[in-house]
């Protein structure tokens, strides 16, 4: 039934055009592979090409006879199928490519009216694309023909003419040359190709990358009528069939999935999942020291082929094109590609025809009926090519003798030797079956130590390198964080314009405390107890600093008034008591003598609050009319706000800059308020009088932060737009003398210096005249134990810092500078 | 690579994404402040603006990246890159700013600065070893070879049903 299946291929293949000529009544010869009809000059004359398709050569004959009989122009037409099927696959000179209908014109005018004619008669025709020639129509080409001056008129395939389209004056019109449509740049909108891996006159191979998956992808690129077989498939059905098989097998093959299979200007595409890796042939050729290492691992991943073929036969398919160039290595792991020639035995659907020369067995050649033992033949070669690191299509040419011969030069094992023989035996029935030659190559695969060795090899390389990547970014993430510091305007990092003189070494506390985390700043001393006010609100600590006991008690009794209090209440303690403010709530709590609290509210809202005098209480507030800080008098025994002074500058912020500190010294009836984020001292009496304005020592006059309105959900807050540059960070007044704890650096001291101690600048604030500076003192302390706040009290220092309170003796000489200024 | 260390760098992986995610959600939940705490950075404050939409986005878009096993390698380096940054930071403004500003947003807001430093060096050692155990997941195909069909000295059919991982 084969045989005669294969009878009727053949002479239906053999059958010639030449019926077709008779029907059209045209006289013609035969002549080699040609029919020619009239007397063609090949010199100086522009020939039309035709690119006829196998399928739809009846139906162009049809259309293009009659006009080329009209105008009698002389041509040359393939004789049959079978021919027409090698010039369509290269199977002839590359000149002859795709040309199986030449029509000659005699003059340029006939040549004209006849491209003119034959591109609106064959417009509904696809075809070859023909290299090297004028695209005129949808399968009409043209060029300009010369006779062949090295014309081998022996032999049958020789070309008498050769076609140019340079050095020719070009007669035909700009608006007859084909349009080529640019290809789209992005395939179905979701491909988007971007390197060529391999190129060849059927197409390309493209990587490319999926947007949809954001993932790598490879892009079979095939010009759709690349070529065409007898049976008239082109590429867009190889593609397809490639597809087809590559998904079947996918399960017991490592084949690069298949995603897509389509068609898109003139391109047929398939696209499957991207496996990387490099190609076996380029392993083969790569330069190596270790030549016998080098083989195991080839012989490893031969091993790996011959198991994925061996259960590819298993699954009835067989391959049919294993070259070195079609297996890929990535990982260690071999991927097999490019199913296009494969076969499914048993089936009747025709195999494709070719393969690789060298690889192609000689029963493949001849277009016989495929079988595994096509595949094993491929797998010697590439045994072969293995071993010698030479291509095997070099082998094509020797005969039995001079093959047997050359294997014998080969520098291998025997066994390998009488593989690679005994799989390329001419005569399919005396190869090897693929269980021996798996068996055959077992002893010189990699032993399980070597194999071990190797991993710990590949292991130690793959951690050196991560080592190197993580390097490498840690110190870019270095460098990052240290260009950040380098372009930050840190007022600590440069000269301020100004000098500090010391009064002291570094002063040493005579007491120390630890006090717990919950702690934020001391309130004040009464007596001889220290007071802190904690997070919890309304909740007093107290330390007596001679026995270091510590105590804790609610100022406020009454839970639902403490749960009314802010976390921005201020807690003060001095000779009249406890007082507790809350600008939020617009409360004042004072602690009477016998124990219990009388609460005071305030009409309006207020920033900051300290005691004056048993009675009353100064206190800033924002104006919203004039948009600036006020101090205010507040009457406790008539809870009315007296007075206003205006305090702070308007710094073009509206007044939003709150960040002043106000200290009063009850002794003097003296106040001060001291600005934050710049350095201006305001003395004040207890009436909210301005009697004196002065500077600190540094040269910040300006403010060094602006601040701004953040609306957060349905509250605004007022928050600092700008690194918060302290200027000065606490104050604490004993008339005459102002202490400020200062956060800028004097160009006298290094950043290192400054960085380790706290500074605290000592004025004499006389309300007569403007705040002069005496010296400073140093307090050694760690970076970490930045000051919060602190209190003179007589010649005591007392500091609080991040969970310690410290008692100093202040310099003899401050203090008695104090009492004679007093 | 063995299974555990596979397992290993799995949860790593969740772990740090988790820290991500979280750290973005609470910075975007309240952005206001996050943004204004950022621009009292005297490091950050001239690109304040910028870092604060920068930061969060980030780290969501690393946090997602550690998601999938395709992207995972390379989200674990930007992690990596990330977190030395962070701890470079941190680092310096413990040791040159004169104020330091919190714009951690949640629980990490709690956290102390050293107690930061010391959580992002942790973090980023994890990171690191994280990096060095994770492989690219390749499944192995386990077939089946079908028996050789040649036969041995003695006539005997070559049998080889070997089950091969490949």
């Amino acid at each position: 039934m084969k045989g005669t299946t294969a009878f009727q291929d053949y002479q239906r293949n053999t059958e010639s055009y030449a019926a077709i000529l008779q029907t059209h009544g045209m006289s013609f010869w035969e002549q080699g592979m040609w029919l020619v009809c009239g007397q063609p000059d090949y010199q100086d004359c522009w020939v039309i090409c035709i690119s006829l398709t196998i399928r739809d050569t009846p139906e162009i004959l049809d259309a293009v006879l009659p006009i080329v009989n009209t105008l009698e122009a002389p041509f040359l037409l393939i004789k049959n199928r079978l021919q027409h099927n090698r010039i369509n696959n290269h199977a002839f000179p590359a000149p002859l490519f795709g040309k199986p209908l030449q029509i000659f014109a005699a003059t340029n005018e006939a040549a004209f009216v006849l491209a003119r004619q034959l591109v609106r008669a064959t417009a509904r025709f696809e075809g070859l694309h023909i290299p090297g020639m004028i695209r005129l129509g949808s399968i009409i080409y043209t060029a300009f023909s010369l006779t062949n001056p090295d014309l081998d008129r022996t032999s049958s395939i020789s070309v008498p003419f050769h076609f140019t389209v340079s050095n020719r004056p070009f007669y035909f019109p700009e608006e007859m040359i084909w349009r080529e449509k640019q290809p789209r740049r992005f395939l179905k909108n979701r491909y988007l190709p971007v390197s060529i891996i391999r190129s060849s006159h059927k197409g390309n191979i493209l990587k490319g990358l999926d947007l949809w998956h954001w993932k790598w992808v490879f892009i079979k690129q095939a010009t759709a009528w690349a070529c065409e077989d007898v049976h008239g498939r082109q590429m867009r059905d190889r593609l397809l069939w490639q597809r087809e098989v590559a998904t079947t097998l996918n399960v017991w093959v490592r084949t690069p999935q298949p995603l897509a299979c389509f068609d898109q200007d003139k391109y047929a595409y398939l696209v499957a999942e991207y496996c990387g890796g490099t190609p076996l042939e380029t392993l083969i050729h790569a330069d190596n020291n270790e030549q016998q290492q080098h083989l195991q691992q080839l012989l490893g991943y031969y091993h790996q082929l011959l198991l994925m073929v061996s259960q590819m036969h298993t699954q009835g398919y067989v391959h049919r094109d294993l070259t070195a160039r079609n297996v890929l290595i990535a990982d260690d792991l071999v991927y097999l590609t490019d199913f296009e020639l494969a076969h499914r035995l048993g089936y009747d659907t025709p195999p494709y025809a070719s393969g690789t020369m060298g690889y192609m067995s000689p029963e493949q050649r001849h277009n016989q009926q495929p079988s595994e033992a096509e595949d094993v033949y491929a797998l010697g070669a590439l045994l072969y090519h293995l071993i010698s690191r030479r291509h095997p299509k070099a082998l094509d040419r020797l005969d039995e003798t001079q093959f047997d011969e050359h294997l014998t030069t080969l520098d291998a094992p025997e066994m390998l030797k009488m593989a690679i023989a005994c799989c390329m035996a001419p005569n399919p029935e005396s190869r090897w079956p693929l269980g021996l030659l798996i068996s055959a190559i077992a002893p010189y695969l990699p032993t399980s130590k070597q194999q071990r060795q190797e991993r710990l090899r590949k292991a130690r390389g793959r951690i050196r390198r991560k080592f190197s990547y993580s390097g490498i970014l840690a110190a870019l993430a270095g460098l990052t964080a240290l260009a950040l510091w380098l372009v930050s305007d840190e007022p600590n990092e440069r000269d301020n314009g100004f000098e500090r003189h010391y009064l002291n070494q570094d002063l040493r506390p005579f007491l120390e405390y630890t006090v717990p985390d919950d702690v934020r700043y001391l309130a004040g001393q009464i007596g001889d107890s220290l007071y802190f006010s904690t997070l919890s609100p309304g909740e007093v600590l107290s330390l007596s600093p001679t026995s270091g006991q510590m105590a804790r008690r609610f100022l406020i009794h009454d839970s639902e008034l403490r749960r009314q209090l802010s976390t921005s209440n201020t807690l003060e303690a001095n000779r009249f008591g406890l007082t507790l403010y809350d600008g939020n709530s617009r409360t004042i709590i004072e602690e009477l003598p016998d124990g219990t609290t009388a609460t005071h509210r305030v009409p309006e809202l207020f920033t900051r609050a300290v005691r004056l005098s048993e009675a009353s209480i100064a206190m800033r507030k924002f104006k919203p009319g004039i948009r600036d800080q006020f101090l205010y008098r507040f009457d406790l025994l008539r809870d009315t706000a007296l007075n206003e002074t205006r305090v702070t500058d308007p710094a073009d912020d509206g007044g939003l800059i709150t960040g002043g500190m106000l200290d009063f010294d009850l002794e003097s009836g003296l106040g001060v308020y001291l600005t934050r984020y710049a350095n201006r001292i305001t003395l004040v009496d207890t009436n909210m009088r301005i009697l004196s304005t002065g500077h600190t020592v540094d040269t910040f006059r300006h403010y060094t932060l602006k601040s701004q309105l953040v609306t957060a959900g349905l509250s605004t807050k007022i928050m600092n737009a700008g690194p918060a540059y302290y200027v000065n960070k606490a104050v604490a007044f004993d008339s005459p003398l102002l202490f400020v704890n200062s956060y800028v650096k004097a160009d006298n001291e290094t950043a290192e210096q400054f960085r380790q101690s706290n500074v605290i600048d000592v004025y004499c604030a006389n309300p007569l005249d403007t705040p002069r500076y005496v010296g400073s003192l140093r307090l050694q302390t760690e970076i970490k134990n930045r000051i919060r706040n602190f209190r003179v009290y007589g010649d005591t220092l007392t500091v609080l810092t991040p969970g310690k309170i410290r008692l100093y003796h202040l310099p003899f000489h401050t203090v008695r500078l104090s009492k004679n200024e007093r | 690579m063995n299974t555990a260390a596979q397992h290993t760098v799995f949860v790593l992986s969740r772990f740090f994404m988790l820290i991500f995610l979280y750290s973005a959600l609470a910075k975007f939940l309240a952005f206001a402040e996050f943004s204004s705490e950022l621009a009292k950075s005297p490091f950050l404050h001239p690109i304040a603006g910028l870092m604060a939409w920068l930061v969060p986005i980030s780290e969501l878009i690393v946090g997602a990246m550690l998601i999938f096993q395709r992207t995972r390698g390379f989200g674990l380096y930007t992690y990596f890159y990330m977190m030395v940054a962070f701890t470079c930071y941190v680092y310096l403004m413990m040791k040159k700013a004169y104020y330091l500003p919190c714009a951690c947003m949640g629980i990490i807001d709690d956290l102390g600065w050293e107690a930061h430093l010391w959580v992002n060096i942790v973090v980023s050692c994890l990171v690191l070893a994280a990096i060095l155990l994770h492989t690219k997941n390749i499944p192995r195909k386990v077939i089946t070879v079908r028996p050789a069909g040649g036969k041995d000295k003695d006539g005997n059919l070559i049998i080889n049903t070997k089950r091969y991982a490949i």
